[in-house]
């Protein structure tokens, strides 16, 4: 029996969807190492050590050997995971490449190996939280975004941060910050919230005293300077390890070098539409991670303005807030309707809506003076819909609408990407929507299963039409919808994700970091050893080195009083 | 017997410290060595008594420390190299003459045989070894009631007690420099030249540039050519001198090499400086200096060693003020005139047989040796003892005595410390009443220390027994709280309770019976200090028939 046969035969008995699945995938040419062991190829990259993996294997998963239950994220060619057979209680393996698992299986009896650990291509990393994390370190950066989604947030929930969210004065993004916060609460962080909202009243109101333009745009200048120094020295105080702007935050290049300097990361989700809203170009090149809502050519933007780190993250919904409820009769009266929307009263939807007023449309929200043929179903006379009348709304509706807005469009936007976060929070409700098509929608819902989308009038009518007749129908795909905004788009998991890529992205640059400064304090082994325990996952700056010192209380030698000269000489004392 | 001598501080550190490596050559036939930091590693060579100097690498290291935040293991290996140098020569004695936490450390570092001076103590706290050493740490919080040179604490505090050689060595090669640059300023050899000093190293100390342009055009007038002195720094105030000036000065002030300056200063008559190095310097050539004392300078600690060297200061309440004000109206720049310097320069330059009026706010002061062997500065005419010299000399002979291991008051002695003083002052102008004062303050400042001296032995005790600590405690922590309310009983003795807090606040550890111990021993010490302090009173009382 081939070695690949024999390999087979046991994956076959553990895990037969997986085998097949390898079997059917094309395996990657492999070469020899030095020691005689075979490696893969991957790219022309080498993925794992070209002179001894086996020693590479050694060295790198020792620090695991005490673990109980380890995930390990890259199956490389398992020399860093036999090791520890034996030695721990239950291993799991994600690997997403199943050509790279073939190839192994090829080229290595790793029948003791199969036999032990559970090989897995995905996983959903709340239901890892009691286990131990061993990265593969070649196998994440090869499969960046796969490990940012799965192993990285895993990482993200077993750590702690201290996180600045700094909110906008108003807008869309504010709701957006609250429940960025919450999520990011939830996962255990320490959140610092530096709210601007509460100066919206005292802006508007300096706002509206001037009447040119020019001059408004300038108070609005200084206003941005003043919260951003406030932004500073909130930040000063806290000593964040991360300061997260969202969209529409005031704050300027100036205050984002200082915070920069004082060692916080600065992440700045960018909630908007890139095509209308241009101030990203004064941001995104200067802060740690920008995350956006589009990619492709947003992304190529970026870096044509010298944004060196950026991140896809779409709008997400938050379950707490958007939920199913049961509404007493006074509110089904008041906010039931067979089709109704939420929203501001932007172009295409007033030259849109007009044509569904037969079907007895109800429009709440505001800024819709001046739009005739929408007056009577404007509910509210047009007053702001607060976040818990519209969930009122979304669950006593039967068809709820959803329109992208767009400035130039008459109704649909065909080259509309992004999704907003209505289309999330209508889901979380357990109500039905019929959404424009949007680009990146595919990737989010299941079209057809879990959302149905139009792309024209046409389609909606008929859309309306038929589901209108269908309770049933409309249930079964709200509750489909509302179980995929739980399982993959609420706030948790958004937040989770983006602090998993922060790990990976900032990780990797500590990494260097600390291979750079183990470089430099080679010289002296002795020195070495002494330092080993002061790194973390970034070496230890002189500062953190000494006032660690103070804090352990252990006993002083001269290795300690070299440093603490230097802090004094540092510190200006000769 | 090899001894290094730490000196890691400013220039003039350096030069006020060529006594104490005279007597250590001479007296205890040492091999000296020199540590200095890289800045002021040039004057180390016209410092004769010194076999090898070591120049601590300060820039090289603070590059290290500034290039990048992990770069300061560079700046180790550097620290590490260095010490393991100096550790090479196996020094019998360590002196470190710098009262700070870093040369601290580097004695520790160094684990010599034997130091004086501040170490760290193997628990990682500072420890200060040698009673007059302690007065030097503590001295510059209490300049004026440790009423001695920094020159003498140097000496005494390396365990010397003699008066040394105080010169700079320079040879005709330098001097020839100095010709060479001076004949290119037009400066004639038979010129008879005076230098000022025209900067400090802080703003607070300089007396202003229309002065020094004014004071320039009177001694010119008389036929002196005037050098003006300075660092780069500096210049600026150089140009604005000569641009008030109408009599042109020579204005050398960034233009000379520290072995040019060395070798024109010798060539000058007489320094007009404000408190800097260059004035000691001038002092350790020989040169008569006039010192302008501006700011927080104090002439008892830092003026110029040596005898005949004046010292001006204006008489007003906040003079000198405490190194850590920000003054926004300095009126003692104003108080000290050009009159008054001109006419004390023509005077030591034997212009004139006395000097002119001096105004009335502005108090002169001649250097000279007191009878203890060390420098002081004496009213330059006889005039009446007013109360604040009267407990300046005295606590000057009580320290004096009590750190050198005294404890109790001599009173032929004392009547003769008296007695030589009657040299410079015209009797006393003093209150009795406030003299009595003062003597109760002293008391009550006695029975404080007594008491907390035997509540700490019980608390030893207590400690031993695990019993009765907290009263004991709280007992001594109202005594302390009584101490610190001193300043309401009195005005001299209210500063010795200062510089007991000071010293109890710097005691510092983990290990309580060793803190107890140390504590007690601070308590005891103080309460003979006051006890001293009081007898002195009471004896100066008596000689003088009050």
């Amino acid at each position: 029996m081939t070695l690949y046969a024999s390999n087979m035969e046991i994956l076959r008995k553990k895990n037969e969807q997986l085998a097949k699945m390898i079997d059917e995938a094309k395996p990657l040419p492999t070469e020899r190492a030095l020691s005689g062991d075979p490696i893969p190829k991957i790219n022309g990259a080498n993925l794992i050590s070209v002179y001894d993996p086996k020693r590479e294997g050694e060295i790198i998963s020792s620090p695991f050997k005490g673990s109980k239950k380890l995930v390990i994220y890259g199956f490389g060619f398992g020399y860093h995971i036999e090791p520890l057979l034996g030695k721990v209680k239950k291993i799991v393996v994600v690997e997403p490449n199943l050509s790279l698992i073939k190839s192994a299986l090829l080229s290595r009896d790793l029948k003791e190996l199969l036999r032990n650990v559970d090989i897995v291509t995905d996983i959903d990393p709340k239901d890892y939280l009691s286990f131990s994390l061993f990265v593969h370190s070649s196998s994440a950066r090869l499969n960046r975004s796969h490990y940012v989604k799965s192993c990285g947030m895993l990482k993200a929930f077993l750590k702690r941060f201290r996180v600045v969210v700094v909110y906008p004065i108003y807008g869309g993004s504010l709701p957006i910050a609250r429940y960025c916060k919450m999520a990011l609460k939830n996962l255990g962080n320490e959140v610092f919230p530096l709210d601007f909202s509460q100066f919206f009243k005292a802006f508007k109101k300096i706002h509206d005293f001037f009447d040119d333009r020019e001059k408004r745009f300038r108070v609005s200048l200084h206003f941005k300077n003043i919260f951003s120094e406030m932004v500073v020295h909130f930040v000063e105080k806290v000593r964040p390890d991360i300061c997260l702007f969202l969209a529409q935050a005031p704050i300027n290049t100036n205050c984002l070098k200082k915070i920069k300097e004082m060692g916080t990361k600065t992440l700045y989700w960018f909630v908007e539409d890139f095509r209308v809203m241009e101030y990203f170009k004064e941001i995104a090149p200067f802060v740690d991670i920008f995350f956006t809502i589009q990619d492709e050519e947003f992304f190529e933007e970026l870096k044509k303005i010298g944004a060196k780190r950026f991140y896809y993250l779409p709008l997400a919904a938050f379950p707490r807030v958007h939920r199913k409820i049961n509404l007493k009769e006074p509110d089904l009266k008041r906010y039931g309707a067979d089709i109704s929307f939420v929203g501001a009263g932007y172009y295409n939807r007033r030259r849109f809506f007009p044509y569904l007023l037969d079907l007895g449309l109800k429009i709440w929200g505001s800024d819709w003076e001046g739009a005739k043929f929408l007056e009577k179903a404007v509910q509210n006379g047009g007053r702001r819909v607060s976040t818990s009348e519209s969930v009122k709304i979304f669950n006593a509706t039967k068809i709820n609408l959803n329109l992208h807005s767009s400035t130039y469009h008459n109704g649909v936007n065909p080259f509309g990407d992004f999704v907003n976060p209505r289309t999330f929070e209508i889901s979380a409700c357990c109500a039905f929507q019929l959404v424009d098509y949007r680009k990146k929608l595919p990737e989010l819902f299941k079209i057809g299963d879990e959302i149905f989308i139009y792309r024209d009038l046409k389609e909606l009518r008929e859309l309306i039409f038929y589901f209108l007749e269908r309770d049933e129908l409309r249930e079964e795909v709200s509750q489909k919808a509302r179980q995929r905004v739980l399982k993959e788009h609420t706030y948790e998991l958004r937040m989770a994700e983006m602090l998993s890529f922060v790990l990976f992205e900032l990780g990797t640059q500590r990494k260097d970091e600390i291979k750079r400064f183990l470089d430099t304090a080679s010289f002296d082994k002795e020195l070495l050893d002494f330092l080993n325990p002061y790194i973390s996952d970034k070496p230890p700056t002189l500062e953190s080195l000494c006032s660690a010192f103070e804090s352990k209380k252990e006993r002083f030698d001269s290795k300690k009083a070299i440093f603490f000269l230097l802090s004094t000489i540092k510190r200006g004392f000769i | 017997m090899r001894v290094l001598v730490i000196n890691l501080m400013r220039l003039g550190d350096i030069v006020q410290s060529i006594p104490t490596l005279y007597g250590l050559r001479d007296e205890l036939k040492a091999e000296v060595h020199l540590l200095v930091s890289d800045i002021f590693k040039d004057i180390c060579q016209y410092i004769e008594p010194v076999s090898k100097v070591h120049i601590f690498e300060n820039s090289k290291i603070l590059r290290y420390l500034f290039q990048d935040p992990y770069s300061y293991v560079l700046a180790y290996k550097e620290v590490k190299g260095f010490i393991n140098y100096l550790k090479s020569f196996r020094f019998d004695l360590v002196i470190n003459l710098t009262p700070a936490r870093f040369s601290a450390l580097i004695t520790y570092l160094l684990d010599p045989k034997r130091y004086l001076g501040a170490s760290i103590t193997k628990d990682g706290y500072l420890f200060v070894n040698g009673s007059w050493m302690k007065a030097l740490f503590a001295a510059a919080s209490f300049r004026k009631e440790i009423p001695f040179n920094v020159v003498d604490m140097f000496i005494r505090g390396s365990g010397l007690n003699k008066r040394y050689k105080y010169r700079l060595s320079l040879k005709d090669e330098i001097r020839e420099k100095g010709r060479a640059l001076l004949s290119s300023f037009g400066v004639r050899c038979d010129d008879r030249l005076l230098g000022f000093q025209v900067g400090a190293s802080r703003d607070d100390r300089i007396w202003p540039a229309f002065k020094f342009a004014k004071l320039c055009d009177i001694l010119s007038s008389y036929g002196f050519r005037i050098l003006l002195f300075g660092a780069k720094g500096e210049i600026p105030i150089g140009d604005k001198i000569c641009e008030l000036a109408r009599a042109k000065p020579v204005n050398l002030v960034g233009k000379t090499s520290l072995g040019e300056l060395l070798a024109i200063l010798e060539r000058c008559e007489l320094l007009v400086s404000n408190d800097t190095g260059t004035m000691h310097i001038a002092s350790a050539l020989g040169k008569k200096v006039i010192e302008i004392c501006v700011g927080p300078a104090y002439y008892i600690s830092t003026g110029p060693y040596g005898q005949g060297h004046l010292a001006v200061s204006p008489d007003i309440p906040c003079s000198p003020c405490d190194y850590f004000i920000e003054c926004k109206d300095q009126i003692c720049k104003e108080v000290i005139s050009v009159d008054d310097i001109s006419n004390l320069c023509l005077y030591l330059l034997g212009e004139s047989h006395r000097y002119g009026k001096i105004s009335s706010n502005v108090k002169v002061k001649v250097s000279g040796f007191a009878p203890d062997g060390m420098l002081y500065f004496f009213p330059q005419n006889r005039s009446k003892m007013d109360e604040s010299e009267f407990f300046s000399l005295l606590f000057r002979y009580v320290f004096c005595r009590f750190l050198d291991g005294g404890r109790d008051i001599d009173q032929m002695r004392l009547s003769r410390w008296w007695k030589d003083m009657e040299r410079y002052y015209d009797g006393f102008s003093l209150s009795f009443y406030r003299i009595q004062q003062e003597i109760k303050s002293f008391n009550n400042l006695f029975f404080l220390f007594e008491e907390a001296s035997l509540i700490l032995s019980k608390i030893e005790e207590a400690y031993k027994k695990r019993a009765y600590l907290r009263d004991l405690c709280k007992n001594l922590v109202e005594i302390n709280g009584m101490l610190k309310d001193f300043y309401k009983e009195s005005t001299y003795a209210r500063s010795v309770a200062k510089l007991f807090l000071i010293n109890e606040s710097s005691l510092e550890g983990e290990d309580i019976k060793r803190l107890i111990e140390e504590n007690r021993y601070i308590y005891s010490n103080f309460s003979h200090l006051v006890a001293m302090m009081r007898e002195a009173l009471t004896k100066s009382l008596e000689i003088y028939h009050y």
